[in-house]
């Protein structure tokens, strides 16, 4: 009983430190260059996008978690670092194949290509890459892997949420000329970073 | 024969834009490519420079390679193929960093691995243009310059903010902005840089304007 509670809260550590202190976008700025991209872009939606996201965090980290391994047993262990960044996007063009697989088959045509342009945009980014390669660096098991790429989504698709809505309502006609656009945005998002980092009172290391 | 230059420049205007990456179209500061790196890693000019080398030898082998292969593929294909081919690269990329740089290669956590999927890098692969192996080396290189001259002043300022020095150079001896180092003072800052990029080339694109117009108020007084 002791041992499941211990391990509830250790999974809720993890959450909670891979949404807020670790947070995605405001602490680690992974996946931000297509995030502010995907806002722009009309053929992609916040929703999608994000939820496409979580899906291939977790396909590509238990992938990885089985592959990376096998470096190590070729007799590569040393060059592990070096090959990790190759089996990420292999892991993540696998996950990409299964889940347009999948949903060509379960979703009407019609559907089907509202949605793609947002799930090939998320199939691969930093935000995919780099919360593998912290899972890898910080020796998570399988299960802690799922967790914390799950928490890392939920806090991206809230820092999404956030910025897209202040998007919407920044752009008027008090922001100076040479802010609109780009300037204004990641000025926005240091002071919600700010505001992050006052909360959890961590900053990350590199 | 400057006023000709000006006049030449806002009659092709798209194509200087499209052309000179350095300025008018930095992939920093006007086009938001690279951030993460910028706003996280590139804390002193030291981890400014080991970013703008990981650059250099990643993004022209990318486009040059992936410019000799990718011309029939399909749109999904290349956006595997393209991270795929900067992820090998990189692996050379990273191990020689690592073997003649040292361990302060690994300074920069996963900043320099996520480059491979970073939209500077892979950006190409939405594009339905072809592009011939020339000219992706010639834009390659253009880009390259382009996130080296913004990753050093963002790098530079950042450094000198936060610790009053620059390249390790002592010039205040206190840091006036400590918040510079972390990654809040990051985005303030490179927001801030990229506004001033914003008017700089604003300015620029009013003087061509202005000089064009000049010039052609000049011709029809002489005709």
């Amino acid at each position: 009983m002791n041992d499941l509670l211990t391990m509830i809260i250790n999974y809720f550590n993890l959450a909670i430190l891979a949404i807020g202190a670790l947070n995605a976008i405001f602490s680690r700025a992974l996946g931000i260059s297509p995030g502010i991209k995907m806002l722009r872009d009309p053929r992609k939606n916040t929703f999608y996008f994000c939820g496409a996201l979580t899906v291939f965090q977790i396909m590509t980290s238990v992938i990885v978690y089985f592959a990376a391994p096998m470096v190590d047993t070729l007799g590569f262990g040393a060059y592990r670092r070096f090959v990790l960044p190759t089996i990420i996007v292999v892991a993540c063009a696998i996950s990409y194949v299964v889940v347009i697989v999948l949903l060509s088959a379960v979703l009407s045509q019609g559907r089907f290509r509202e949605i793609v342009q947002s799930v090939t945009g998320a199939s691969i980014n930093s935000a995919i890459v780099g919360t593998v390669i912290l899972s890898q660096n910080y020796g998570l098991n399988l299960s802690e892997s799922i967790v914390f790429g799950i928490a890392s989504s939920i806090g991206y698709f809230i820092a999404m949420l956030l910025i897209s809505e202040a998007d919407k309502k920044i752009c008027h006609d008090r922001v100076p000329q040479a802010f609109k656009g780009l300037p204004i945005t990641l000025i926005y998002i240091s002071v919600l970073a700010l505001a992050v980092y006052g909360l959890t009172g961590h900053a990350i290391a590199l | 024969m400057k006023n000709k230059n000006y006049s030449l420049i806002y009659s092709n205007w798209d194509e200087t834009v499209r052309r000179r990456k350095v300025f008018l179209s930095n992939p920093v500061f006007i086009k938001g490519l690279a951030l993460a790196p910028l706003v996280v890693a590139a804390t002193s000019v030291k981890n400014g420079l080991l970013l703008c080398i990981a650059v250099l030898f990643l993004l022209t082998p990318t486009r040059f390679v992936t410019s000799l292969i990718t011309r029939r593929m399909s749109m999904p294909l290349k956006t595997f193929f393209y991270p795929f081919v900067s992820a090998i690269v990189f692996a050379f990329v990273y191990y020689f960093m690592y073997k003649y740089l040292g361990t302060q290669v690994l300074m920069l956590g996963v900043y320099l691995p996520i480059l491979i999927v970073d939209p500077l890098v892979v950006k190409n692969f939405e594009k339905t243009r072809k592009e011939e192996a020339l000219y992706s080396i010639i834009n390659g290189l253009r880009n390259t310059a382009g996130f080296a001259v913004a990753c050093l002043i963002v790098s530079a300022v950042r450094e000198f903010l936060a610790f009053g020095t620059v390249a390790g150079f002592k010039i205040l001896g206190v840091g006036i902005l400590p918040m510079a180092q972390y990654s809040f003072g990051g985005f303030l800052i490179v927001g801030i840089l990229c506004a001033v990029w914003a008017q700089m080339v604003k300015n620029y694109k009013h003087k061509v304007e202005v000089e064009a117009l000049h010039n052609e108020r000049f011709a029809d007084n002489d005709n």
